[in-house]
């Protein structure tokens, strides 16, 4: 299915409802250790709920919903599910 | 921790055997947990009233003892088979790594402390197994006793989350037990758990894969190993629900709506409604109960004198004020409440988190801020939704900032006196004064004291909306209400009897408790202070005295000015309003508009009042809040000097 070369691209610009699988962790190691408590890992899947008043964007992990700001899902890549 | 790991000897206490004397009990149990899955509940439910508050022996750290007596399975209910346990409730962390001194705290007493605990009780949330399970996996890769209490079971049900208990003891190496300490339910398994594993030998520690090289990321890879086989989720309904409700919480033009709607209710729920609660309260104090106090001190013989004063003026005061302060503190712990157990409160942090980015403060510090214009008193308390202890402690500096209603009255008062008809837009440029101080005040703090704090980017849980619970509500609205009178009263009450006595000590002769204010210590140590205010031109002392007055509370400003200057009837500013403009026109060598300008600032700006004060310490300590008093004097005094010196070459 995959023809795009392109394979991942940053969490901002994943169309809504779709399920992708993580690449990679924020840089930050205090924001990765709380990203990765609520279920953010490498290789784990997410999908792009909705984006809400202020930017933040809310995602699906494994169930819960968390929000995330604008700026942080801008760093955080994931990539077509394999 | 005394007596520590001496194996199956300690279990089998004797009768004639007398060592529950010399320590707390057979064994020692630690328990662990991420804050807010009912460690505390727990701890409460299983140690009854036997229980010691307080700082830990050396720190800071706030931490519960108590005793658990109970009478292991198989042995008589006589008292000499009691089994004692002196039970350690940690404060919570989500790991043992070093981020806060809670989680320091925890890792010491723990880990670290030689001999540690007998057991560790590591308290697990089931609605929030994966971030509960990271200490888990930390306490697991050495050997020691522990058990894990798993709870929020109905809670996770209720979201469509099974846990199965079985299989998570199997591939976590320890004993598990759901719990559900409100209601009691599986206490006696617990028990059972705790004592199997005191006996037992000392299991072996999880072995790590050294092929992974970064710790966390192989304590995580292990968490959601053990998460695929111990835990089933089903989209519930819960979730669909909670979904459809976002669309509209969250949307771009209707969020920020419903947003500012709900924060005009808690405001004009925390000023309206409790307004006349306290009214009746003031004015039970300084009616009924003062008068009752004034007759029994005549039918004693001692009416008149100071005893009279000390009674009526000082404590009945004192006790009166700090209890006019408990509907508001109720109502606004009842709100919190409602607002954090609704799951509201996630939802509009995530709204005002990029506003509010601005002074480095998460969306979820507006609500204090908002509350802050109401009063500052519960608006403290409010800070208790950030979890952050820095972030909590920058907007504890800055609430004082807010221009509370206490402070409005005078502002109206000084308006119509001196402003005639622009005495509205007088009052509204105070508010303006107000808003710019908070935001220079976070932006001065960000830059200095806490410019280490990064920006951290909003990452937040929103929990499925629920209706919240009563049980709960109440619970945690009379443990914070609890807290806050048994701090604040102590310190309230203290000021007021304070003032009090100040105003009571004769210097021009006179006896002790029958003289006039300007005869008072009070008086004359308002005299001697009054020239450092001569720059920003209300050096005189009835006006100083005013500000300390305002120091205990701000609405007795007006009546102390009324007490200063002899006036009986207030509902009519105009004689008293003569009185004050001579006061400032004389004190500002004519430039009684800017004197006025100046004071009205440094009323707003300088430190709140007794009550705010005492919720400041109860929340970040005396030594904040003595940086905090420095702060607000400061600024009041430059920007009001600032203020006459520019205003007096205009007004």
């Amino acid at each position: 299915m995959t023809t795009s070369p392109i394979t991942g691209f940053s969490l901002a610009k994943a169309p809504l409802n779709s399920t992708f699988t993580i690449i990679n962790v924020p840089t930050d190691p205090v924001v990765a250790h709380r990203m990765m408590t609520l279920g953010w890992r490498p290789g784990a899947q997410v999908r792009v709920m909705k984006k809400a008043s202020g930017g933040a964007k809310i995602i699906d992990l494994n169930g819960s919903r968390v929000a995330v700001s604008g700026a942080l899902a801008r760093t955080l890549c994931v990539e077509a599910v394999a | 921790m005394s007596k520590q790991n001496q194996g199956a000897q300690i279990l089998t206490p004797s009768c004639h055997q007398t060592y529950d004397n010399v320590v707390d009990g057979d064994a020692v149990i630690a328990i662990v947990g991420a804050p807010n899955v009912g460690k505390s509940t727990l701890f409460n439910e299983l140690t009854g009233s036997r229980v010691t508050m307080g700082n830990w022996p050396g720190t800071t750290v706030e931490v519960a003892r108590g005793l658990w007596r109970h009478h292991p399975r198989g042995t008589s209910k006589k008292e000499c088979d009691q089994f004692k346990v002196a039970m350690v409730d940690l404060p919570g962390a989500y790991s043992l790594s070093s981020a806060s001194p809670d989680e320091e705290f925890t890792r010491t007493m723990v880990v670290e402390e030689i001999p540690g605990p007998d057991l560790t009780l590591v308290v697990v949330d089931a609605a929030h197994l994966a971030r509960s399970l990271y200490l888990v996996s930390e306490l697991r890769e050495e050997s020691r006793r522990m058990v894990v209490a798993v709870t929020m079971v109905d809670v996770a049900e209720r979201h469509g989350i099974q846990v199965h208990t079985k299989t998570l003891s199997k591939v976590l190496g320890v004993p598990v037990v759901k719990v559900d300490p409100r209601r009691r339910k599986g206490f006696d398994e617990l028990t059972e758990a705790i004592h199997e594993a005191l006996e037992a030998p000392m299991p072996e520690p999880r072995i790590r894969m050294l092929a992974i090289e970064e710790e966390e990321d192989e304590r995580f890879g292990w968490i959601a190993e053990i998460l695929d086989c111990s835990m089933t989720e089903t989209s519930s309904d819960i979730q669909r629900f909670s979904d459809k409700v976002d669309r509209f919480i969250l949307a771009p033009f209707l969020g920020p709506l419903i947003f500012l709607g709900v924060m005009w209710l808690v405001f004009q729920l925390t000023t309206t409604v409790a307004a006349p609660l306290q009214d009746f309260l003031g004015d039970l104090f300084a009616g009924p109960v003062s008068e009752g106090a004034i007759w029994l001190t005549e039918l004693v013989g001692l009416g008149g004198t100071w005893v009279e004063g000390f009674l009526v003026n000082g404590l009945i005061s004192g006790v009166g004020m700090l209890l006019t302060f408990a509907p508001l503190m109720t109502l606004m712990f009842i709100l919190l409440a409602l607002l954090e157990d609704s799951g509201y409160l996630a939802r509009a942090a995530v709204l005002t988190d990029r506003m509010m980015g601005v002074l480095g403060l998460p969306g979820q510090a507006f609500l204090p801020l908002v509350v802050g214009f109401g009063c500052n008193v519960p608006a403290i308390a409010a800070t208790r939704v950030l979890s952050s202890p820095r972030q909590r402690l920058l907007t504890v500096m800055l609430i004082p900032f807010t221009a509370c209603t206490a402070r409005l009255t005078v502002f109206v008062m000084l308006g119509t006196v001196f402003f005639g008809k622009w005495a509205g837009t007088a009052v509204f440029a105070m508010y303006l004064v107000s808003i710019l101080l908070v935001v220079i005040g976070g932006l001065a703090l960000r830059g200095t004291l806490w410019r280490a704090m990064a920006s951290e980017p909003l990452v937040i849980d929103l929990p499925p909306y629920q209706v919240p619970t009563l049980r709960l509500t109440w619970s945690m609205t009379w443990v914070r209400l609890r807290g806050f009178l048994e701090t604040a009263g102590g310190i309230i009450v203290v000021a007021v009897i304070l003032v009090w006595l100040f105003q009571a000590i004769p210097v021009n002769g006179g006896t002790f408790g029958q003289i006039e204010v300007a005869d008072s210590l009070y008086a004359w140590l308002a005299m001697g202070v009054a020239p450092i205010f001569a720059p920003a031109g209300f050096g005189s002392w009835e006006t100083v005295s005013a500000l300390v007055v305002g120091f205990v509370a701000k609405e007795a400003v007006i009546s102390s000015w009324g007490q200063t200057y002899g006036i009986a009837n207030l509902e009519d500013f105009t004689s008293l309003g003569d009185h004050i403009q001579t006061a400032f026109y004389i004190s500002s060598g004519g430039h009684t508009l800017a004197a006025v300008v100046a004071f009205m600032i440094y009323f707003l700006a300088y430190t709140p009042c007794v009550a705010t004060l005492a919720a400041q310490v109860r929340e970040v300590g005396w030594k904040w809040t003595g940086f905090g008093i420095i702060l607000q004097i400061g600024t009041a005094t430059v920007a009001s000097i600032v203020a006459f010196q520019i205003l007096r070459l205009v007004l």
